[in-house]
């Protein structure tokens, strides 16, 4: 099942408590002593026993499995906001080892893999099946269900580390963008994305409590309703007047992807908002080096570690 | 494992109508404690302050702490934010001596430059002049409001 660049992949991985190298033995990634061992679970090597608290994204990515990648959408609408979020450039990819740290649906994984590098995308939730649906034939993607703050690979493994909205949906986002920095290589890279603390972001912050408690079915149900009904009424003063208080999507990628977004934004447990001083300052104490804003996002920003 | 669309136990309208009265009842939970900030539009707020206005007393006040602007006219803080003419129209009738002035709504310039009980409600003071041009603040009279 595993080609040969796939089965090179599956040798990065490391025991995450341990830290040695696994061998396979049939489904089973073991460590060396046979202290931890980790099933390979519909080609998915799990390191994680379940979705914990994440459990909103395991059901929205699943439920749109392919809304957001470009080779399906049949645009660059998902590679223009990575280049702009990340400043990667398709030479500086091809052929690097890189981990998407959060893969969801493998929205960002999709642009790197046809770029040329070899991906490993890790997601804590139930997302890593419709991942694994979505580059099951692409030789140089291995997905696998971990948790960021327990990764299973040595240090300084990669070439680069992506992790574009994602941190701000853990219980701490610089606790766990901490967590990523000793798996860069000395030269590396790493390029995140996180909430900034205004506009609509701030708003959505008040309701995360409140939203986050409906059961997830019942609010995907509510904004597969909720949101054609708007769009259908741009101009209605009650749409304009709702608008205010619960801004949804209206980002002009397809009523899809704003029903999608609309419930992304809304139900996960978590939903950090940060300044952009205050990444720069993770990436300071992380001792990253030539930090910058790549884009128009000021809450995007990568850095070399030295 | 399956992550189908459809709710399979729940009926679909009445789920859609039990969320949307939970986000109402949150988002006004949410607005009345100004953990989210709306800033209306100036009609909406001027209706809003409209349809207040029937259920409480019409705002009555002496004037006191009046000040010179300019010209014939003199400042005097209201002490309550009411519909002005800044954001509307002013419903406040100013007093001289309990007999009320004749030009309410009436522009800073010409209170100033023409004065004779011209008046203006502008956001929380009130700008006036007395009936015959004299120093409101040191004429004896006694200045109210009333709110119509």
């Amino acid at each position: 099942m595993p080609r040969e660049l796939r089965s090179s992949l599956l040798s990065v991985l490391a025991c995450p408590t341990c830290k040695a190298s696994l061998t396979r033995h049939g489904e089973t990634l073991a460590c060396p002593s046979g202290s931890h061992e980790f099933p390979i679970v519909r080609g998915i090597p799990r390191f994680v026993e379940s979705d914990k608290y994440v459990g909103s994204f395991s059901f929205e990515w699943n439920t749109h499995k392919t809304t957001q990648l470009d080779t399906f959408r049949q645009d660059a609408s998902s590679e223009d906001i990575f280049s702009k979020k990340t400043g990667f450039k398709p030479e500086d990819l091809r052929g690097k080892l890189v981990l998407d740290a959060g893969i969801g649906a493998g929205r960002f994984t999709d642009i790197m893999a046809r770029w040329g590098a070899n991906v490993i995308g890790i997601d804590l939730s139930y997302a890593v099946e419709a991942a694994q649906e979505n580059f099951r034939s692409r030789e140089n993607v291995l997905v696998a269900q971990a948790d960021i703050a327990h990764l299973p690979f040595k240090p300084e493994t990669f070439d680069a580390i992506v992790s574009i909205g994602v941190l701000h949906h853990t219980p701490d986002t610089k606790k766990y963008f901490q967590a990523l920095v000793p798996y860069v290589r000395h030269g590396g890279t790493i390029a995140i994305w996180v909430y900034p603390a205004e506009g609509d972001f701030v708003t959505r912050k008040q309701w995360i409590p409140f939203t986050s408690r409906i059961p997830d079915r019942m609010f995907y149900e509510w904004c597969r309703w909720f949101v054609p009904f708007a769009h259908r009424r741009p101009n209605s003063l009650l749409v304009r007047c709702i608008g205010r208080v619960f801004p949804f999507s209206r980002q002009g990628l397809g009523l899809e992807n704003d029903i999608l977004d609309t419930f992304d934004g809304y139900s996960p447990r978590f939903h950090g908002i940060h300044t952009p001083e205050e990444v720069a300052a993770w990436f300071d104490e992380a001792g990253l080096a030539h930090v910058r804003i790549p884009g128009p996002w000021n809450t995007s920003m990568r850095g070399v570690r030295p | 494992m399956g992550f189908e669309r459809t709710l399979p136990t729940l009926n679909k309208f009445a789920s859609i109508l039990a969320v949307s009265l939970y986000l109402t009842v949150v988002g006004c939970f949410l607005v009345l404690t100004r953990r989210i900030r709306v800033s209306p539009s100036k009609f909406a707020r001027a209706v809003a302050h409209r349809l207040l206005a029937s259920f409480r007393q019409p705002f009555s006040a002496e004037l006191t702490e009046v000040v010179h602007d300019k010209g014939h006219c003199y400042m005097a803080p209201l002490g309550r934010r009411l519909i002005s003419d800044l954001d509307g129209r002013s419903r406040l009738r100013l007093f001289e001596d309990g007999q009320e002035l004749p030009h309410p709504h009436s522009a800073h310039d010409d209170i100033r430059n023409l004065g004779a009980g011209r008046y203006s409600h502008w956001g929380g003071a009130l700008f006036f002049s007395s009936s015959d041009n004299t120093d409101s603040s040191a004429n004896g009279r006694r200045y109210s409001v009333r709110e119509v």
